[in-house]
């Protein structure tokens, strides 16, 4: 009779644990009970016992040498264990140290709210000018790149130029150009430059005294708008240069430098990998 | 309850480095711990180099014993050890030295192979029945093997195998009723080898349930 197909894996694992004396009374008497109306049971309790009885009947093999230690062999097996705990501690520590840091560095990237760029989008106008005193002293010619109208309004200024209102330096950026109404179309004096910045929030509007003129934007009236004015020219003058609006993007420095990562990194490898040798001979 | 007290002092003094009385448990335990080798290692040079390692190991994790059967913790060495040893097999099969003769021919059952200690018609009945079990055992998943040895064969109850091999109760139930299933589907092919053995403790086992 096939009771392999008959009896199911709980039935077997129940028949086992009977054919080992592991029931409690209570299964055991219900086991029975189960085993006398189901003669694929018995037939299965037969064979496994059987099969029982032969696995325990297998001849005690004797073994062939004694298994004790000689002082030399103890010796050799105490030596190095040191280490194993040392190991396992150091690539634990440069593992965690890791993970702190670039646990931090992707919080820091992805989570903290951004940054106003500590140099925002700037437009200079680099020339080679004298400075305010030599200008004046000496007459340097001076020279005044109009940006043609910009859309929008806003005010530049000099705020945080930390210049005196006499020098102050003509802002220009992404607020545009300021239109002031004025009476007054002449320049009257040379227009001091110096390297022209955007206007940031809190640059102060200029003072209302001194823009007396209509419309000056930047000290130039409408008609000479796109125009290189100068003012006392001279023979030789110096080239101008127009630097091209650029887009500084703030650069996100790393905050545990590269090389220290390279650093931890690998001594996290060696010490891992010496306490995995160390634990596999062990 | 002397024997247990002997092997207690004998842990005692072996943790505190005697390295005598760790050697006079070494002998207490030796032959089971190399048995259950065998079973699981099918092969008396993989078991006894298991066992080696074993002892070796365990000297060296005394100071981790926590107490509870020192067999037990043993036969858990014992068997790590065997797992150790298949897994580095299996990494690196090795591939039996086959004698040859003086022209370069392959010899058959050579004779330095051949075990001198007894007789074939000796050996006959019970090394047929062993190389048989031996065999489906050696069939068997490692898992099912290990079970199946310790319950079977070491007579260990469910409790101390499920301590050995750090599985719960009901994993070692659901392993040797699958094993013992095993076991007997591979024996049926051995029946007609070992008809007497087999009938004679089923008819036995059918008078009593009758």
């Amino acid at each position: 009779m096939n009771w392999q197909a008959e009896i199911s894996e709980k039935e077997m694992t129940l028949l086992c644990e009977y054919l080992d004396d592991a029931l409690s009374i209570k299964d055991r008497a219900k086991f029975e009970k189960r085993l006398q109306q189901s003669p694929e049971l018995k037939e299965a309790l037969a064979d496994m016992t059987a099969l029982k009885n032969n696995m325990r009947s297998l001849p005690c093999k004797p073994v062939p040498h004694h298994f004790t230690l000689t002082r030399s062999e103890a010796e050799k097996a105490r030596r190095g264990l040191f280490l194993l705990p040392t190991f396992g501690w150091a690539s634990m520590v440069s593992m965690i140290l890791l993970a702190v840091i670039f646990g931090s560095e992707f919080i820091f990237n992805n989570f903290s709210a951004p940054q106003a760029p500590a140099e925002p989008a700037a437009m200079t106008l680099q020339m080679e000018a004298a400075p305010e005193n030599a200008t004046r002293d000496t007459g340097q010619p001076v020279y005044l790149l109009n940006w043609m109208s910009v859309g929008g309004k806003g005010g530049g200024g000099a705020g945080g130029s930390g210049l005196p209102m006499g020098s102050m330096a003509y802002g220009m950026g992404g607020g545009g150009i300021a239109e002031q109404p004025a009476e007054d179309t002449t320049l009257t004096e040379p227009m001091q430059t110096e390297e022209i910045t955007a206007p940031t929030e809190t640059a102060t509007p200029p003072v209302e005294e001194k823009i007396t003129v209509q419309p000056l934007i930047f000290g130039v009236r409408e008609d000479q708008l796109g125009q290189v004015l100068t003012i006392e020219p001279d023979e030789n003058p110096a080239p101008m240069v127009a630097a091209v609006p650029e887009v500084v993007e703030p650069v996100k420095e790393p905050l545990i430098p590269t090389n220290v990562k390279l650093i931890l990194v690998g001594l996290a490898a060696a010490f891992g990998s010496v306490w995995i040798l160390l634990k596999s001979r062990r | 309850m002397k024997a247990i007290m002997e092997e207690t002092e004998l842990i005692t003094r072996a943790v505190d480095g005697d390295l005598d009385a760790f050697n006079q448990l070494v002998l207490q335990h030796q032959e089971v711990a190399y048995n259950v080798a065998y079973r699981i290692m099918a092969d008396e040079n993989a078991a006894a180099d298991a066992t080696q390692e074993a002892v070796i190991s365990m000297y060296r994790k005394l100071d981790t014993y926590r107490g509870g059967s020192f067999k037990s913790w043993f036969l858990r060495i014992v068997t790590n050890a065997c797992y150790d040893e298949l897994r580095r097999q299996r990494r690196r099969p090795t591939i039996p030295i086959e004698p040859e003769t003086n022209e370069g021919e392959l010899v058959e059952s050579p004779e330095w192979l051949e075990d001198k200690s007894a007789g074939p018609e000796e050996v006959l009945g019970s090394s047929e029945i062993e190389n048989a079990i031996q065999h489906c055992l050696t069939g068997l998943e490692q898992k099912f093997r290990v079970v199946i040895t310790l319950v079977d064969v070491s007579g260990e109850d469910y409790e101390t195998v499920a301590q050995i091999i750090g599985t719960p109760i009901g994993t070692v139930k659901s392993r040797l009723a699958r094993a013992r299933l095993k076991m007997q589907q591979c024996l049926k092919g051995f029946r007609e080898l070992l008809p007497d053995q087999f009938r004679h403790i089923t008819e036995e086992h059918d008078e009593l349930a009758s």
